[in-house]
Parts: C-alpha cells; sequence; structure tokens
C-alpha cells in the first residue's frame, strides 16, 4: 500500500469538475483509492465522497492506494492533485 | 359563479416576448418526505433494494433525456451543469452503501437516501469556502429526482401543449423539459433575472416574468393570462380590450421586426444629417458572426468576465490573446472596445470575502489593480491583439484620478515588456474610461484629460447615484432611468467630455431603451453601444429624428424636476412633436 500526503492548490478548491475528474483517473486503476482528510476516509473512486470531503484551498489530504498499480496511479493522481487540478 | 376580474401581478422582466394562453400550474412534485409511510416491520429490504435500483435507473433515463434535449438547445457552457447531475447518479458506490444500510437497518429506501444526501449536504455546507459550499446547489436535481422516482411521483412534463407554466421556481432540468412542450410562456415565485431559469428561457426565447411572489397560489387553471416578458407583469383573466391590445402589440413586433430588417445596410445618422456611432455589446463568440453578417458594425463593449465565468480561474494571457485577436481580425475593420474584467458585485471570485455590500466592494478596476499579474496578463493580451489597429481598451468601475494614474502606470509597463519582446501592439491603442461611478462625474474635467474617450455604464450609473439595488424587490421600484438627477448627471459628462475634446459612448440599457436614446442623442452622446436585439429599433429611431429636435427636447428635460414630468414630456413627443413614426420604435 501507497500513502501520500497531498495539498490542494487551486483556488477554487476541488469542486464538482475536479472531484470527477479525479474519479475517472483513479477508475481507470484496478487498486482501491482512498482519499482522507482530518481523519474522514472516503472511496476515491465516488464522486459523492470526494465532494463530501469538501476540500478548499490549502486542504491537506493522504491519499491511499492499494493494489498491482498502485505506484502507476499514485504517480498520476499526486500529479494531478499537485497541478492544481489543471486550474493554475 | 362570480365573473373573473382583470388582476396584473408584478414581478421581474425575465426573458423578453409576450404570451397569451391558459396556464398550466406545476407544483413542484416533491413528496412529503417527512411522513413516514412505514414502520421497521413493514420494511422488506429486497423489496426496497430493487425499488432503489429502479428510481435510479429511472433517474439516470430521465436526466440523459433531458442532458441531449439541452444539447440541442442550449451552448456547451450551460450543460456543464447537467453533466454534473448525471455522474452524481452513477455513482455506484453511493448506491453501494445506500443498499447496504437498507438491509442492515431493515428502512425504508427512501429514508435511507436522504439521510446519505443529508450527510453530503452537510460536509458541503461546513466548508469555509463559500464556492464550495454553493456546489450544495449542484445535488439538489439528484436528491429531488431520486426521491420523487422513489415515492412514485410521476414526472409531469407532460404539460398541456401551448399553455403557461405558472410554478415556484423550476429547475433548469424543468425548463428545458417544459420547452419541448410547446410551451407559451413561464412565471415563477422565485428567481432573479440571472437565475438559471431566466437564463435558460432567455436561451430558448420563451417569454418569463420572475420574483411574482405568490403566483404559484393566485392563479388556477381555470384562469386565462397574458405574460408580459417585456414588463415583467402577468395580467389575469385580462378583459377582451386587454387581450385585444396584447393581440395587436404581438401582431404590430412581428410586422415591424420585419420592416426592420431593410434598415441593416443603411448609415445611422439623424434626419438632418448627423452621425450618432451605432455599435452593439457583445459577450459570446455565437453572435460575432451575425453581427458582422447584418450590422457590419463595431462591437462598443466586449465584456471579458464570461472567460473568467467559464473557467472559473482568470484565463492564461494566451488562451485571452487567442480570443481577443479572434474578435479584432473577425470585426476588422469594424472595431472592437475591450472591458478589463468587471469582476465583483454579483459576480463572485473564489476567493473574494463575502461582502455585506458586494456591489460597494471588490470589484471591477478594484480587483485588476490588486492582482497586478493578472491584470499585466490582460492587459499583454489585449495590447497584443491591438496590432492591426482596431482595438479599444476600457476600464471598468473608476472612482478617481488616482486609480486611472495607477491603471495608466501598468498599462505602460505592460507596453515597455513587449516593446522589450519586440512584440508587435498597437502604439496609439485608444484607452478609455467607464463613468458609472458619481465620483468620476464629479471629476469628469480631470478624468478627461487622462482618457481618449468615455463610455458611460448607465446600469451602474442609475445604481449608484440612487442608492437603490435595483436586484432588492424591496426599492428596485425606485431604479429609473429617468431620474432627474440620473439626466442632469448623464449631461454633466458630455458635457465634461466635450470641453476636453473627446467622444463619449454609452453602453449601458439606457442606449437600448428608445425614449432614453432620444434624450442621450439630444445631450449630444456621440455613440450608442446596444444589445444585438436592439440594433435595429434604434437605428430606426436614430433616422427618424432631428438632431435639432432632440436637443431641444433634451434642454427641456434637463430643467423637470419631476420623474412622473420628464416621462410624460418624452412620451408626448413621441405621440405629437416628432411624428407618429417614432411610436414604432417602442413596439416590443
Amino acid at each position: 500500500m501507497i500513502e501520500k500526503k497531498v495539498k490542494i492548490v487551486n483556488k477554487a478548491g476541488m469542486h464538482t469538475r475536479p472531484a470527477s475528474a479525479i474519479v475517472k483517473i483513479a477508475s481507470k486503476y484496478r487498486s482501491d483509492f482512498y482519499i482522507v482528510k482530518n481523519n474522514f476516509r472516503i472511496n476515491g473512486k465516488s464522486i459523492i465522497g470526494v465532494m463530501t470531503l469538501a476540500a478548499e484551498q490549502g486542504s491537506e489530504l493522504t491519499l491511499e492506494l492499494d493494489g498491482e498499480d498502485e505506484e502507476k496511479a499514485s504517480a498520476e493522481l499526486v500529479k494531478f492533485f499537485e497541478d492544481g487540478f489543471g486550474e493554475l | 359563479m362570480e365573473s373573473k376580474k382583470e388582476k396584473i401581478y408584478k414581478g421581474l422582466a425575465a426573458s423578453k416576448g409576450i404570451s397569451i394562453g391558459v396556464p398550466f400550474v406545476y407544483r413542484a412534485e416533491v413528496p412529503n418526505y417527512n411522513v413516514d409511510i412505514s414502520s421497521p416491520e413493514d420494511v422488506f429490504p429486497e423489496k426496497e433494494i430493487s425499488d432503489y435500483e429502479s428510481a435510479v435507473t429511472h433517474s439516470v433515463k430521465e436526466l440523459n433525456k433531458i442532458f441531449n434535449l439541452a444539447k440541442e438547445k442550449l451552448e456547451e457552457k450551460n450543460l456543464q451543469i447537467f453533466e454534473a447531475q448525471l455522474s452524481f447518479l452513477s455513482d455506484s458506490f453511493f448506491h453501494s452503501k445506500v443498499k447496504e444500510r437498507i438491509s442492515q437497518e431493515c428502512k425504508p429506501a427512501y429514508r435511507v437516501f436522504k439521510e446519505e444526501i443529508l450527510i453530503l449536504e452537510n460536509a458541503i455546507v461546513a466548508s469555509k469556502d463559500e464556492y464550495i459550499r454553493e456546489r450544495v446547489n449542484d445535488i439538489e436535481d439528484m436528491k429531488n429526482r431520486v426521491l420523487r422516482n422513489l415515492l412514485k411521483g410521476r414526472l409531469v412534463s407532460k404539460i398541456t401543449e401551448n399553455s403557461i407554466v405558472i410554478a415556484r421556481n423550476l429547475t433548469p432540468a424543468d425548463t428545458i423539459l417544459f420547452s419541448n412542450r410547446n410551451l407559451l410562456g413561464i412565471a415563477t415565485d422565485l428567481g432573479g433575472v440571472n437565475s438559471h431559469v431566466a437564463i435558460v428561457s432567455r436561451s430558448l426565447k420563451i417569454p418569463a416574468v420572475v420574483a411574482m411572489h405568490d403566483i404559484s397560489v393566485s392563479i388556477t387553471s381555470e384562469d386565462f393570462l397574458i405574460i408580459d416578458g417585456y414588463k415583467g407583469i402577468v395580467v389575469k383573466n385580462p378583459t377582451e380590450e386587454t387581450i385585444a391590445s396584447y393581440r395587436e402589440q404581438v401582431a404590430r413586433n412581428l410586422e415591424f421586426e420585419n420592416r426592420l430588417m431593410e434598415l441593416e445596410k443603411l448609415p445611422s445618422e439623424t434626419k438632418d444629417g448627423k452621425a450618432i456611432r451605432l455599435s452593439t455589446n457583445l459577450e459570446f463568440n455565437n453572435e460575432v458572426d451575425f453581427v458582422v453578417t447584418h450590422f457590419g458594425c463595431d462591437v462598443g463593449l466586449y465584456r471579458t468576465e464570461h472567460l473568467f465565468m467559464e473557467e472559473g480561474e482568470f484565463p492564461s494571457e494566451e488562451e485571452q490573446y487567442k480570443q481577443y485577436r479572434f474578435l479584432a481580425e473577425r470585426l476588422y475593420p469594424g472595431i472592437v472596445t475591450i472591458r478589463t474584467f468587471d469582476l465583483g458585485g454579483d459576480k463572485i471570485l473564489p476567493d473574494a470575502q463575502k461582502e455585506l455590500n458586494p456591489f460597494l466592494g471588490w470589484r471591477g478596476i478594484r480587483i485588476t489593480l490588486d492582482k497586478k499579474d493578472v491584470f499585466l496578463s490582460q492587459l499583454r493580451a489585449i495590447l497584443r491583439a491591438s496590432a492591426a489597429g482596431n482595438v479599444k481598451i476600457m476600464f471598468p468601475m473608476i472612482s478617481g484620478i488616482e486609480e486611472v494614474k495607477k491603471t495608466l502606470d501598468i498599462l505602460e509597463e505592460a507596453k515597455a515588456q513587449l516593446r522589450a519582446e519586440e512584440i508587435r501592439f498597437d502604439e496609439d491603442m485608444k484607452v478609455g474610461i467607464m463613468i458609472e461611478i458619481p465620483s468620476a462625474v464629479i471629476l469628469a474635467d480631470e478624468l478627461g484629460k487622462m482618457v481618449d474617450y468615455f463610455s458611460i455604464g448607465t446600469n451602474d450609473l442609475v445604481q449608484y447615484t440612487l442608492a437603490v439595488d435595483r436586484d432588492s424587490s424591496l426599492v428596485s421600484d425606485m431604479y429609473e432611468k429617468f431620474h432627474p438627477a440620473v439626466l442632469r448627471m448623464i449631461s454633466m459628462i458630455v458635457k465634461s467630455a466635450e470641453k476636453n475634446n473627446i467622444p463619449v459612448s454609452v453602453c449601458g440599457e439606457m442606449a437600448s431603451d428608445p425614449y432614453a436614446s432620444l434624450l442621450l442623442i439630444g445631450m449630444g452622446v456621440s455613440e450608442l453601444s446596444v444589445e444585438s436585439l436592439s440594433y435595429l429599433r434604434i437605428k430606426r429611431l436614430i433616422r427618424l429624428v432631428n438632431y435639432v429636435n432632440a436637443s431641444e427636447i433634451a434642454e427641456n428635460v434637463l430643467r423637470m424636476s419631476l420623474i412622473s414630468e420628464v416621462k410624460e414630456y418624452i412620451a408626448e413627443c413621441f405621440n405629437k412633436n416628432i411624428g407618429e413614426k417614432l411610436n414604432e420604435t417602442l413596439y416590443v
């Protein structure tokens, strides 16, 4: 299992559009994907779960990936977070 | 039976047009969720789960149908909300959780679903961030749709053909669905001129009035209605005379619109030969072709806010350059006046603090001066697009001399950067400011020395002069462009412009109003920039008046002290002094 810490850097935060993009990326991989924010853990392949985090700019999250392709999946997801969901 | 009396209800005009017909009173068929329809012993989890599954399947089907309809009728950017709603409905993890809880807790599906949605809503509204909090509206459709299907509420898309829909409120999805049933018009209790229902009905060209307070309970299916989407009123059970006069208006409008087409290629000048520059306001690219082909005119106001609104972020210099250059090329040799970001007020930035008085807060030039990087990239993009010499720049919300100094300094900085990078731009690009704050009117003599032209934003000028928020239903009656103070303000601006020998244009709603534009011409305004819908109507007006008469009328009006006096006098002028034909320009 891999754990990566990420931060929300774009201004608008993890709103509807990035949330749906995260789910789309995660769903390409077989690994299980969870996001943890302040001890709140949700399934990262569920858009409603991701929306529940209501993560605004500056929020710190932990991405948990577990499965055969966890390395590749975490690399792509971490990059998407670091790029501010392409909204920088 | 009591005879039906004509009664008029007032609201806000949301989408122009007139419709006459029978109402279809649409009660949002949200079932009463609070009634506990079953106690645990009555619950059969397998049945609840299969009901839930079919409710979801049904909801997806409905929304897909709406989405497909919307694709035909709406622009790309208005579709995103439907896409998001579909993705919520397709969240299999969420559905698994609901189903799991149904079987474990032996609760009816609608209750578990409602609780799960509530958890989501609570999480979202707990956010510190205003923009994230507003996302709660995005899940409203999913919630109502699934609940309704669960409780077997039927979707009332089968409205009576050719009827006027009366409702408490309508979602974008409702509006789209109804539009497929030859909907004649819409009147809702809630909503503002920029609410979803208003925007969607305008793009569907369906007459609509909103903010009608309690129209949905005042109308029954036995009534007969007229929706006047120009005045923002609903006439219940109109008399034969009222109906006849509205029918006449509809016929007249149609005939008038046809005759207006003949004016497309004729010059915009008064009867006695004074040229009035007539241009259009523009916001979206898809209007450009129409403007170029039919009017061949300049764009007197290109609003750039939508570039921001679509992305939710400031667009890059390259993105902006691409957009501005497209416009400049398409309009050439016509001129495009690009206004820098006029955000704030009702167009809120995600990182803006919530202000008690957003219209007196962080907006327009105040934002761009605070965000110098953003400003520089916009200025560079506009300058680069100006290379062919047909671009003007304009700055919104100017309140004083310092702001103009700072703004011009940054503009110089952008120019210096481009020179150093050897990027071409128009060294003589004309620079103008919006005059829309009373302090700028008072300082107009001095401001006129600093810039190449003025453009009067009448909407804000009226609001700031009269201290009236026209979106507030309590005082919106007081929002009055024919207020003597407003008219005298405008005259002061024109005089200052004349003193400085610079042109002055009007780009607010006033320019599109025949009564008001007659006064503006008379006061000496040299350019009117109007919404494209009003372009030919105003051209007709310009061609029908003598400048000499218009000046006299304006002079007389400027001496008046009552709103009513002004209005009666202009109406009289339209009727008698200048000839009957002028009245045609009022046909709507």
